[in-house]
Protein backbone atom coordinates (compact mmCIF):
# COMPACT_ATOMS: atom_id res chain seq x y z
CA UNK A 1 0.00 0.00 0.00
CA UNK A 2 1.44 3.65 -0.49
CA UNK A 3 2.27 5.72 2.11
CA UNK A 4 2.59 9.47 0.56
CA UNK A 5 3.08 12.44 1.89
CA UNK A 6 3.98 15.79 0.49
CA UNK A 7 6.87 18.61 0.54
CA UNK A 8 6.96 22.02 -0.39
CA UNK A 9 9.62 25.27 -0.13
CA UNK A 10 7.58 28.33 -0.07
CA UNK A 11 9.77 31.92 0.33
CA UNK A 12 11.72 30.93 3.42
CA UNK A 13 9.72 27.97 4.50
CA UNK A 14 9.76 24.84 4.42
CA UNK A 15 7.04 21.80 5.10
CA UNK A 16 6.91 18.30 5.32
CA UNK A 17 3.30 17.07 5.92
CA UNK A 18 2.54 13.78 7.66
CA UNK A 19 2.86 10.50 6.10
CA UNK A 20 -1.08 8.74 4.61
CA UNK A 21 -2.00 5.80 3.59
CA UNK A 22 -3.77 4.74 -0.24
CA UNK A 23 -3.58 5.89 -2.87
CA UNK A 24 -6.56 8.50 -2.61
CA UNK A 25 -5.60 9.74 0.31
CA UNK A 26 -6.98 13.28 2.15
CA UNK A 27 -4.72 14.91 3.90
CA UNK A 28 -6.47 18.08 4.86
CA UNK A 29 -3.26 20.16 6.07
CA UNK A 30 -3.38 23.83 6.19
CA UNK A 31 -0.39 25.61 6.78
CA UNK A 32 -0.13 29.78 7.07
CA UNK A 33 2.43 32.16 6.28
CA UNK A 34 2.70 35.40 7.86
CA UNK A 35 4.78 37.62 6.06
CA UNK A 36 6.24 41.50 5.74
CA UNK A 37 4.93 42.86 2.45
CA UNK A 38 8.24 43.67 0.88
CA UNK A 39 9.62 44.50 -2.95
CA UNK A 40 11.49 41.05 -1.98
CA UNK A 41 8.12 39.22 -1.48
CA UNK A 42 6.30 40.59 -4.44
CA UNK A 43 9.66 39.82 -6.51
CA UNK A 44 9.31 35.79 -5.27
CA UNK A 45 5.70 35.66 -6.31
CA UNK A 46 5.54 37.37 -9.78
CA UNK A 47 8.89 35.23 -11.06
CA UNK A 48 8.24 31.81 -8.70
CA UNK A 49 6.12 28.85 -8.70
CA UNK A 50 5.10 26.94 -5.38
CA UNK A 51 6.38 23.20 -6.05
CA UNK A 52 4.71 20.64 -4.17
CA UNK A 53 5.84 17.14 -4.68
CA UNK A 54 4.91 13.59 -3.61
CA UNK A 55 6.62 10.73 -2.29
CA UNK A 56 5.58 7.50 -1.49
CA UNK A 57 7.06 6.84 1.69
CA UNK A 58 6.54 2.89 1.25
CA UNK A 59 9.18 2.48 -0.91
CA UNK A 60 11.97 0.84 0.66
CA UNK A 61 15.17 1.88 -1.37
CA UNK A 62 17.83 0.02 0.22
CA UNK A 63 16.00 -3.08 -0.13
CA UNK A 64 15.40 -2.67 -3.87
CA UNK A 65 17.38 0.85 -5.33
CA UNK A 66 15.82 0.45 -8.34
CA UNK A 67 12.38 1.43 -7.16
CA UNK A 68 11.36 5.15 -7.68
CA UNK A 69 9.77 6.67 -4.56
CA UNK A 70 8.99 9.38 -6.31
CA UNK A 71 5.40 9.85 -7.31
CA UNK A 72 5.51 13.71 -8.93
CA UNK A 73 4.65 17.08 -8.64
CA UNK A 74 2.10 20.16 -8.53
CA UNK A 75 3.50 23.60 -9.93
CA UNK A 76 1.25 26.18 -9.41
CA UNK A 77 2.68 29.87 -10.72
CA UNK A 78 2.48 32.22 -7.51
CA UNK A 79 1.83 35.54 -9.98
CA UNK A 80 -1.68 34.73 -9.54
CA UNK A 81 -1.59 35.89 -6.27
CA UNK A 82 -0.84 39.45 -7.94
CA UNK A 83 -3.97 39.56 -9.23
CA UNK A 84 -6.51 37.19 -7.16
CA UNK A 85 -6.70 36.63 -3.98
CA UNK A 86 -6.97 32.72 -4.35
CA UNK A 87 -6.59 29.99 -6.14
CA UNK A 88 -8.56 26.95 -6.09
CA UNK A 89 -8.53 23.54 -7.99
CA UNK A 90 -7.49 20.05 -8.34
CA UNK A 91 -3.96 20.20 -9.94
CA UNK A 92 -2.70 17.41 -11.81
CA UNK A 93 0.83 15.71 -9.92
CA UNK A 94 3.04 15.47 -12.89
CA UNK A 95 6.43 12.97 -12.67
CA UNK A 96 9.57 14.15 -14.40
CA UNK A 97 8.50 12.16 -17.59
CA UNK A 98 5.50 14.71 -17.85
CA UNK A 99 2.98 11.85 -17.17
CA UNK A 100 0.05 12.20 -14.70
CA UNK A 101 0.34 10.67 -11.73
CA UNK A 102 -3.25 11.39 -9.72
CA UNK A 103 -4.40 14.63 -9.15
CA UNK A 104 -5.11 16.60 -5.48
CA UNK A 105 -7.16 19.23 -4.28
CA UNK A 106 -5.49 22.57 -3.48
CA UNK A 107 -6.37 26.05 -2.17
CA UNK A 108 -4.43 29.19 -1.77
CA UNK A 109 -5.37 32.16 -0.08
CA UNK A 110 -2.87 35.71 -0.28
CA UNK A 111 -4.83 38.55 2.18
CA UNK A 112 -3.89 40.77 4.41
CA UNK A 113 -3.01 39.85 8.08
CA UNK A 114 -5.31 42.33 9.52
CA UNK A 115 -8.24 40.79 7.66
CA UNK A 116 -9.63 37.30 9.52
CA UNK A 117 -11.53 35.40 6.92
CA UNK A 118 -13.32 32.04 7.13
CA UNK A 119 -11.21 29.32 7.61
CA UNK A 120 -9.97 27.94 4.18
CA UNK A 121 -11.02 24.54 4.54
CA UNK A 122 -14.94 25.34 5.24
CA UNK A 123 -14.19 28.08 2.32
CA UNK A 124 -12.96 25.22 -0.01
CA UNK A 125 -15.35 22.34 0.84
CA UNK A 126 -18.01 25.07 -0.29
CA UNK A 127 -16.42 25.80 -3.53
CA UNK A 128 -15.23 22.24 -4.24
CA UNK A 129 -19.24 21.84 -4.15
CA UNK A 130 -20.25 24.86 -5.90
CA UNK A 131 -18.03 23.75 -9.13
CA UNK A 132 -19.30 19.82 -8.82
CA UNK A 133 -22.90 21.34 -9.05
CA UNK A 134 -21.61 23.60 -11.85
CA UNK A 135 -20.12 20.93 -13.65
CA UNK A 136 -23.81 18.93 -13.27
CA UNK A 137 -25.84 21.42 -14.59
CA UNK A 138 -23.35 21.77 -17.55
CA UNK A 139 -23.37 17.85 -18.52
CA UNK A 140 -27.15 17.71 -17.71
CA UNK A 141 -27.77 21.07 -20.43
CA UNK A 142 -24.88 19.65 -23.12
CA UNK A 143 -27.46 15.98 -22.78
CA UNK A 144 -30.45 18.00 -22.73
CA UNK A 145 -29.04 19.59 -25.79
CA UNK A 146 -27.92 16.41 -27.34
CA UNK A 147 -31.05 15.00 -27.30
CA UNK A 148 -33.50 17.39 -28.75
CA UNK B 1 18.42 23.21 30.21
CA UNK B 2 19.39 22.59 26.85
CA UNK B 3 18.40 18.98 27.12
CA UNK B 4 15.26 19.80 27.82
CA UNK B 5 14.29 22.44 25.72
CA UNK B 6 15.67 19.90 23.12
CA UNK B 7 13.34 17.27 23.98
CA UNK B 8 10.33 19.33 24.35
CA UNK B 9 10.88 21.21 20.19
CA UNK B 10 11.39 17.21 19.08
CA UNK B 11 7.86 16.62 21.00
CA UNK B 12 5.97 19.47 19.52
CA UNK B 13 6.92 18.10 15.85
CA UNK B 14 6.41 14.43 16.73
CA UNK B 15 2.78 15.64 18.17
CA UNK B 16 2.11 18.25 14.81
CA UNK B 17 3.15 15.12 12.75
CA UNK B 18 0.87 12.99 14.24
CA UNK B 19 -2.02 15.01 14.25
CA UNK B 20 -1.75 15.73 10.67
CA UNK B 21 -1.33 12.23 9.89
CA UNK B 22 -4.85 11.95 11.90
CA UNK B 23 -6.50 13.82 9.00
CA UNK B 24 -6.47 17.62 11.55
CA UNK B 25 -5.64 20.55 10.26
CA UNK B 26 -2.61 22.45 10.96
CA UNK B 27 -3.48 25.65 12.74
CA UNK B 28 0.43 26.90 13.00
CA UNK B 29 1.25 29.80 11.83
CA UNK B 30 4.78 30.59 10.85
CA UNK B 31 6.06 33.97 10.21
CA UNK B 32 8.97 35.36 8.23
CA UNK B 33 10.09 38.98 7.61
CA UNK B 34 12.43 40.83 5.04
CA UNK B 35 12.70 44.65 4.37
CA UNK B 36 9.22 45.55 5.97
CA UNK B 37 6.71 47.78 4.23
CA UNK B 38 4.84 47.66 7.36
CA UNK B 39 2.29 45.67 5.94
CA UNK B 40 1.54 41.60 6.93
CA UNK B 41 0.17 39.31 4.98
CA UNK B 42 -0.64 36.07 4.94
CA UNK B 43 0.66 32.82 2.70
CA UNK B 44 -2.16 30.49 3.31
CA UNK B 45 -2.41 26.74 1.99
CA UNK B 46 -5.01 23.89 2.41
CA UNK B 47 -4.20 20.71 0.51
CA UNK B 48 -7.08 18.59 0.63
CA UNK B 49 -7.99 15.01 -1.05
CA UNK B 50 -5.54 13.21 -3.79
CA UNK B 51 -7.24 11.10 -6.00
CA UNK B 52 -5.62 8.03 -8.01
CA UNK B 53 -1.98 8.54 -6.97
CA UNK B 54 0.83 6.00 -8.64
CA UNK B 55 4.24 5.74 -9.35
CA UNK B 56 5.82 5.73 -12.60
CA UNK B 57 7.41 2.88 -11.45
CA UNK B 58 4.95 0.46 -11.48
Amino acid sequence: MMMPFFSFDFYTFEYRSGTASGDSPVFNTRRAYELDESKELLDYLRDQFLKIDFIDESVDLCATPEANDYIGSVRIPLRDLLTSDRITNNFPIMNEKSMNMGEVEIAIRFYNASVRPEPLSKEFAAEMLNSQVINKQVLTAIAEKLAD
Amino acid sequence: MRKSLDEAIKWLKKKGELAESKGQPSTAIATASRKPTGTKKVFEIHVGKCKSLRRGDK
